[in-house]
């Protein structure tokens, strides 16, 4: 057995050890339940965007609305390619006298690719081990539970454990298992923020990002794109003649062609465009597209910035293939990421291992192990 | 496997295990994967079918090499573990400790005999060694060498594998060497013609001297022809004729009628009434036989009544026409009085020659085909009569070419056949083996192919790889099999899991080409 696997083990006792004094009910199975993915995040994200106002500004003018950029030659730039992902488990529910809380696990995963001419590499790949427990202030737990358990985290901490524990704070928006998954995806983007805080994107290396910049962090970062594959279906686009909701728009723009240059608003951080990697086979107008996310603060585009952003649309279309099919967003996923992705999975904790350190858990709690 | 490193079946590795002991295993099948699931996902990165678009990345892809465990080596003595090997354990190439002592060379129970040079494809090179009790007994006998003609090199193996035995015995064994091919082993006194840098250098790796058989130790025997002169091809300094008179082997009219069917035993009894009644020659009635001419005239009637007792019988013109078709017009069949004083009965030379350190090289190659089978079987019987008289004591080593002609694969087996079973099947105890030499292994009767504990095989055809002989090689073995070049051999030998690749130098004779 390895030492990862006993100081993990000990880890898990030592958690049982402070819960120990409550009852522990556990997932009814043999493995915990791992929490349902209910929609798909980017989307949901991108949909906020538009919440309130949904015609986006052009900050380009483009006849026909659009532009071919598939032929356009370009400086290989897209160097680092970043994704996160994360599996949440629901190991049981906790009862400390007449207050109970459901108890979340979730391990998450950043993996960073890195492109070297036509070869690419791991170059990054984070991982933490966190268990959810709701916050004092939202009065689910004691104080005293609160503080032994900040200050078995403060010690997992001091010497690198793989193991963390996050609380979650505020009012629960639907119900206390559905705000911690939301927490666990807040920690997710943590990795992910961390992970591309130590990269070193420049001027001929950049980082893209799966999916949308929708951190406040991720805008902070130079070089950067994010580049995401599902979006909101809400806005529309005001256009020199004419206004056109998204499927039209997109259903007009063909196979290497990109859409013109748009902002949510007037002086967002962040402009962003559409470009179409595939048309066939057949398929709605929204796939096979992918939307880039770019930090523009102006609210004009220089001759340069759109040559950097067309050679950016070249490169990233250049990088429809190899193709990941079948994937099931195959059309509109580009194979660097679909590798960091794959990165990821690999490293996740097996269902065996996770499910025998839930019972661990609950055998330690109910004094059954010390 | 790490980038730069290349690897190819047959290549030896070797992986870290419990207890500091360490298991040693063999390339067999080398796969590559790509992270592309189907055909179709490579059509659509080919921009959906075109030929000419090149991915802007590389896909990654991976290559596997699946081994086969050939032994767990410990240091303590204990048995050996059978545990599968544990994950993510690094895999080396195994160096010459590992494999000597996976494949057993730490454990010989007689001579180390130098077998061929294991090439690496880290550019290591091994010796591989045979226990010679296990190849000329008493713990096993007989090789079998098979492959396509001439690019095989399958008698040059032989020959290379027969003078390594020769050299690492201190040449404490006798060897009967049959030449059925021009004059190729005519000359295996006299110094190689052909012998390459690379083979010199193989030789001293394998600690064997690149010299010929010594001359004072061969004997020739070559087929009297036409005149008394012996009728081979390019014939040696040294020589004797060998020639047949009826009264050498009236015994032994079985031997020369072998092949002449004779399902109601009909040609049985008159074999047995020759030898039975033989006294300076044979009567049938009036009729006074001592030689072939003699015998070939003998009236079919006579025969039917002394044999048959009856006045007509179907089989005596039927076996004069055969003996007149076996021995008329050759040379090698003779009568007493022509026979010069360098010709000898082949069956009593051998018995007199029969000594430790003696090479007996018996030339076939221009006997007619139907009546090559009767010399190698005098031959198998003289040795079998030595045998019984308790006279051969020394280890033996008979090699026959074409072993297919002598001991093929049939329902029932000739008394030729049956002489080559008995040898394969006893030989082990009498260590006698047999250096078997065949195109196609599926057409010697397998009997004598199964009773071998090395088996060798150069290059060969797919549609006898597909044959039951070679039905434990694994795919993998046998696609190597067909790509194998000259001064290659795959052997299989008893005491290994797995058969072994090996390189070998050109024997260190001269050849005929």
């Amino acid at each position: 057995m390895t030492s990862l696997y006993n100081d993990q083990l000990s880890d898990i006792k030592s958690l049982g050890m402070t819960l120990r004094g409550g009852d522990f009910v556990t997932a009814p199975s043999e493995t915990p339940i791992e929490e349902e993915r209910r929609a798909d995040f980017d989307q949901v994200y991108d949909d906020q965007n538009f919440m309130n106002e949904n015609v986006c500004i052009c900050i380009e003018e483009l006849s026909n609305n659009k532009k071919y950029i598939g032929d356009i030659k370009y400086t290989q730039r897209l160097s680092y390619f970043l994704d996160g992902s994360l599996r949440t488990k629901y190991l049981g529910e906790y009862i400390e006298d007449d207050r109970s809380f459901p108890v979340l696990a979730t391990e998450v995963i950043s993996s960073v690719v890195k492109r070297e001419k036509r070869d690419l590499r791991l170059e990054k790949l984070n991982r933490k081990f966190v268990f959810i427990f709701p916050h004092k202030e939202i009065g689910l737990i004691s104080d005293t539970l609160f503080d032994k358990l900040n200050s078995l985290d403060s010690s997992w901490r001091s010497r690198n454990s793989t193991f963390y524990i996050e609380f979650l704070k505020g009012k629960p928006e639907r119900d206390i298992r559905y705000s911690m998954q939301g927490k666990a995806r807040d920690i997710m983007h943590k990795l992910e923020s961390e992970t591309a805080n130590h990269l070193t994107p420049n001027e001929s290396d950049w980082l893209v990002m799966d999916g949308a910049l929708r951190k406040e962090e991720f805008t902070k970062l130079e070089y950067t794109i994010g580049l995401a594959k599902s979006f909101s279906r809400k806005p529309s686009f005001k256009l020199s003649n004419s206004t056109l909701n998204i499927a039209r728009y997109l259903s007009q723009i063909k196979e290497g062609e990109r859409t013109a240059i748009f902002k949510t608003k007037a002086d967002e951080k962040i402009c962003f465009w559409y470009i179409r990697l595939r048309t066939h086979p057949p398929m709605e107008p929204l796939e096979g597209v992918v939307k880039v996310d770019y930090v523009h603060e102006k609210n004009e585009l220089t001759e340069e910035d759109i040559k950097l952003i067309d050679e950016l649309s070249s490169e990233i279309y250049a990088l429809r293939s190899p193709s990941v099919y079948p994937h099931p967003r195959w059309p509109s996923l580009i194979y660097p990421i679909r590798l960091a992705e794959e990165f990821m999975h690999t490293a996740f904790t097996n269902h065996e291992v996770i499910g025998y350190y839930g019972k661990i858990l609950a055998k330690t709690i109910r004094g059954e192990m010390s | 496997m790490k980038e730069g490193v290349k690897i190819n079946p047959f290549d030896f590795v070797m992986v870290k295990h419990f207890d500091d002991s360490y298991t040693v295993g063999q390339v067999d099948e080398i796969n590559a994967y790509t992270d592309a699931p189907s055909h179709l996902t490579n059509y659509i990165s080919s921009n959906l079918g075109d030929p000419s678009s090149t991915p802007n990345v590389e896909r990654v892809q991976i290559m596997v090499a699946e081994a086969i465990v050939l032994a767990n080596i410990r240091n303590d003595n204990k048995a050996e573990l059978r545990m599968p090997v544990p994950s993510d354990q690094p895999v080396y190439f195994a160096d010459e400790d590992a494999v000597s002592k996976a494949l057993g060379f730490d454990r010989v129970l007689g001579e180390k005999i130098p077998a061929g040079l294991i090439e690496q494809s880290n550019g290591d090179k091994f010796v591989v060694y045979l226990d010679s009790h296990y190849i000329i007994g008493p713990e096993s006998a007989h090789v079998n060498i098979t492959g396509i003609s001439g690019l095989a090199a399958k008698t040059s193996y032989a020959m290379f594998l027969i003078n390594a035995l020769y050299q690492k015995l201190n040449g404490k064994l006798t060897i009967i060497i049959f030449n059925v091919k021009h004059s190729d082993l005519l000359h295996l006194h006299e110094d190689p013609n052909d012998l390459t840098d690379m083979d010199k250098d193989i030789y001293k790796k394998l600690g064997l001297e690149p010299k010929p058989f010594p001359q004072d130790k061969i004997n020739y025997y070559l087929p009297r022809g036409i005149g008394g002169r012996p009728d081979s091809d390019s014939p040696p300094n040294n020589y004797r004729l060998y020639a047949y008179t009826l009264s050498d082997i009236y015994a032994d009219l079985d031997l020369l009628l072998a092949e002449v069917p004779d399902p109601n035993f009909t040609l049985d009894a008159f074999v047995h009434y020759v030898r039975d009644n033989w006294e300076d020659g044979v009567r049938f009635e009036s009729h006074t036989v001592s030689n072939w001419d003699q015998l070939i005239r003998t009236p079919p009637e006579k025969i039917s009544r002394v044999v048959y007792g009856q006045s007509w019988h179907q089989t005596p013109p039927r076996l004069i026409r055969e003996l007149k078709r076996l021995t008329s017009n050759k040379p090698i069949f003779v009568d007493n009085r022509n026979r010069t004083n360098n010709e000898v009965y082949l069956g009593q030379a051998i018995k007199d020659d029969i000594k430790e350190n003696r090479i007996i090289v018996i030339d076939i190659y221009r006997i007619p085909s139907i009546n090559q089978p009767f010399i190698v079987g005098d031959v198998m019987r003289s040795i079998e009569d030595l045998y019984r008289e308790g006279l051969l004591t020394n280890p033996l080593i008979i090699f026959i070419d074409e072993l297919n002609t002598f001991a093929p694969n049939k329902e029932n087996p000739t008394v030729i056949t049956e002489h080559i079973i008995e040898i394969a099947r006893k030989g082990r105890s009498r260590r006698t083996a047999l250096f078997g030499v065949q195109q196609f292994k599926s057409e010697v009767h397998n009997q004598v192919w199964g009773n071998c504990s090395l088996h060798v095989i150069g290059k060969l055809g797919s549609a006898e790889l597909s044959t039951p002989p070679y039905r434990e090689l694994t795919q993998e073995a046998k696609n190597t099999v067909l790509g194998l070049q000259q001064g290659e051999m795959l052997i299989s030998f008893k005491n290994w899991r797995n058969p072994i690749k090996v390189v070998f130098p050109r024997p260190a004779y001269r050849r005929s080409f």
